[in-house]
């Protein structure tokens, strides 16, 4: 019979337990949670021997880890802006140490995000949070910990060349450190529960990463790239409120307090109508200033006719417990990946490879 | 002062009035053929903490009034015509008279806490009212969808079922001024894992399984609510598989949707198997609460371990 171990934050040897850092030859997988993500919050682990975890193969284990779904995040940025880019304009060595930092920098924070997720309770709170690497004891807090320093030294590694040959990107780096900070070295709950920390994902992953890749691979800062990192940190926020919609329960009854669970259920219902609405509008005046051609058009009015269906639905929504939400939640999704695969079709069209 | 025993569901004929046209009338029905397990809870832990005998009775009518204001509520809600084997109270009296009698019962509740004077109690109290009115409200915005998942099914029973379990493990010691945070803490998960427990091993009656109380096969389904075996089964299916499962007219139909009588055997094995991993968390944290009592107060262990027998798996403990 498996050891169960209840203990709460007070406990000196808590923190040791969710790092993984208690005993070698032993993982403490969080069973039950009472009151998480709260000062009181107290964990029932139990405590089983590594060699009866069930672990899959390491490279399967890194894969699920770092979720590669998630460097969709910085990837079609990324293309974006190099397809965007003038021809001639790219500088190939510097492009190439961008992309990499820029992806060591997105599996240290994936990495990050897991561990902080983990120690505030977040995780236990919400099932659908990380990778499960962690809760699956497949890899412990401290060894993700440890992969995320060195995947950002590895980013700061790629960066010092570019830093060199493009001094205009150190106010950029500057302030994403500053933010990056704030977002996981905060004392307490990280950024996430921060009146504005919804905000701070939208500059680090919109405005801040499209305008610093930018100066990066072609040294300028052009109004559209600024105009496609807005876009894009508005794309990025609309998947998050509808999962903090999906969990505005679990949410409120912890007090945690993202922008969707501050405004409650029905004033969070009309921001994401409305951020959807904005979103749409924002993207049709981008491809307009950018002269967007008739096919395109076309094609945005059958995605915004697609899209009345999830409209519908958002009106219709009556409660934030049930399936209802949780489909909304798909269809608001797959409404925004078709906005975004239309904006790479646009931009493929412009300038082909 | 001459008490009228209804079962274990004692109250005075003063604590309400009686110039109310039909109010006695309506808690004599109410209140009458109930097991009054809740108030069984409170006595079987206060055999070991020795609170007055006056304190008990106290928390006794509490929850008992809780219980039953939420049953009042509960019938109005799901249009259910029978409690008890009896005509529901919106159905015999009126909707009105059956929302007046459950807010009226609640109210008794803070009148006689908060003459108790135990501040601590009464706002644990309003805490257990609040979040099992948050459990009904919540449990009505599920009705009629069969594509709800377990862990959403165990929020809305932990707010509207396990709320009543808690307070009847916890109300006692704070009723005796302990307030220690990891007593209540195990207690406060004993509870949830009791309510939980209850909930589920009620919710197998529907689909027959250990059914020696002859509740209404499919009953559940068949009003709209997809009960937690029912989101245990749905889990992973396609919207057609599960939409097969709703609309069986009968267990034997419902098993054939599922894949046969062997399938749906071995699913109530699984969520068995679930629940034994329940019950086994409950021992842990009646070991750890264990660890906190003095000794003259851990005959309540050898009391509290069966429950687990009794909620869930519908049997006598040997």
């Amino acid at each position: 019979m498996r050891e169960l171990r209840t203990l709460d934050r007070r406990h000196p040897d808590f923190m040791k337990h969710l790092m993984g850092t208690f005993s070698r030859q032993h993982r403490a997988l969080p069973l039950k949670s009472l009151n998480p993500r709260t000062e009181t919050e107290t964990v029932t682990f139990e405590i089983i021997p590594v060699k009866a975890v069930g672990r899959p193969p390491w490279p399967v284990v890194w894969l699920k880890a770092l979720r590669p779904r998630s460097f969709l995040q910085v990837l079609v940025p990324m293309a974006l802006i190099l397809l965007a880019s003038p021809r001639g304009s790219l500088d190939p060595d510097l492009s190439w140490l961008a992309t990499l930092g820029v992806l060591f920098l997105q599996a240290a924070v994936l990495l990050r995000n897991d561990v902080e997720d983990h120690v505030s309770g977040l995780d236990r709170l919400r099932s659908d949070r990380g990778s499960r690497a962690i809760q699956k004891g497949w890899l412990t807090a401290d060894h993700l910990k440890g992969v995320s320093f060195w995947l950002l030294v590895f980013s700061v590694l790629c960066a010092l060349p570019i830093m060199w040959a493009r001094p205009a990107i150190l106010g950029i780096l500057l302030v994403t450190a500053l933010l990056g900070g704030v977002a996981f070295f905060r004392s307490g709950r990280g950024y996430k529960d921060l009146p504005g920390g919804s905000w701070l994902l939208f500059l680090l992953g919109g405005p801040l990463l499209v305008v610093g890749y930018g100066i990066a691979v072609h040294g300028t800062v052009t109004l559209e790239n600024l105009l496609m990192g807005i876009l894009w940190g508005w794309f990025l926020l609309f998947p998050v409120h509808l999962r903090d919609l999906e969990h505005l329960i679990a949410e409120g009854q912890s007090g945690r307090g993202s922008l969707v669970g501050r405004l409650g259920f029905d004033r969070g219902v009309k921001l994401i109508g409305w951020w959807w609405i904005c979103g749409v509008a924002a993207f049709a005046f981008y491809q307009e200033r950018v002269g967007a051609p008739l096919v395109f058009w076309i094609l945005l009015f059958l995605v915004v006719l697609g899209s009345s269906f999830f409209m519908r639905d958002l009106r219709r929504l009556r409660s934030p417990a049930g399936s209802a939400v949780a489909d909304l939640r798909r269809q608001g999704e797959l409404s925004s990946y078709a906005l975004v695969l239309l904006w790479i079709l646009e931009e493929l069209w412009r300038h082909p490879l | 002062m001459q008490q009228r025993s209804i079962d274990l569901k004692i109250y005075d004929a003063r604590d309400f009035p009686a110039y109310l046209p039909k109010l006695n009338h309506l808690y004599d029905d109410l209140f009458s053929g109930g097991k009054g397990f809740r108030a069984k809870l409170i006595r079987m832990v206060n055999k070991h903490l020795q609170l007055p005998a006056k304190t008990e009775q106290l928390l006794s009518q509490t929850i008992e009034f809780i219980h039953n204001a939420s049953l009042l509520h509960d019938d109005l809600i799901d249009r259910s015509h029978l409690r008890r084997g009896k005509p529901a109270a919106w159905h015999k009296y009126t909707p009105e008279y059956a929302v007046l009698a459950g807010d009226y019962l609640l109210a008794r509740v803070m009148v006689n806490l908060s003459g108790h004077g135990n501040i601590r109690l009464v706002q644990y109290t309003a805490e257990v009212i609040s979040d099992l009115l948050e459990g009904e409200w919540l449990q009505d915005s599920v009705v009629g969808d069969y594509f709800v998942t377990l862990e959403q099914l165990d929020r809305i029973h932990n707010l509207k079922t396990a709320s009543l379990f808690k307070w009847c493990l916890r109300a006692p010691f704070i009723a005796l001024e302990r307030q220690d945070q990891p007593l209540h803490d195990s207690l406060e998960e004993m509870g949830t894992i009791l309510g939980q427990l209850f909930q589920r091993g009620d919710d197998l009656l529907d689909y027959d399984v250990r059914n020696d109380e002859g509740k209404a096969v499919l009953g559940d389904l068949k009003s709209g609510y997809l009960n937690s075996f029912g989101a245990f089964v749905a889990r992973g299916r396609s919207r057609a598989e599960i939409d097969l499962l709703v609309k069986s007219q009968d267990l034997n139909d419902f098993k054939n949707a599922l894949g046969g009588a062997a399938v749906f055997d071995q699913r109530v094995k699984d969520f068995d198997a679930v629940n034994e991993g329940l019950i086994r968390l409950y021992r842990h944290h009646l070991e750890r609460v264990g660890q906190m009592l003095p000794e003259s107060q851990r005959g309540l262990l050898k009391d509290l371990n069966p429950l687990t027998e009794i909620l869930y798996w519908r049997r006598k403990p040997s």
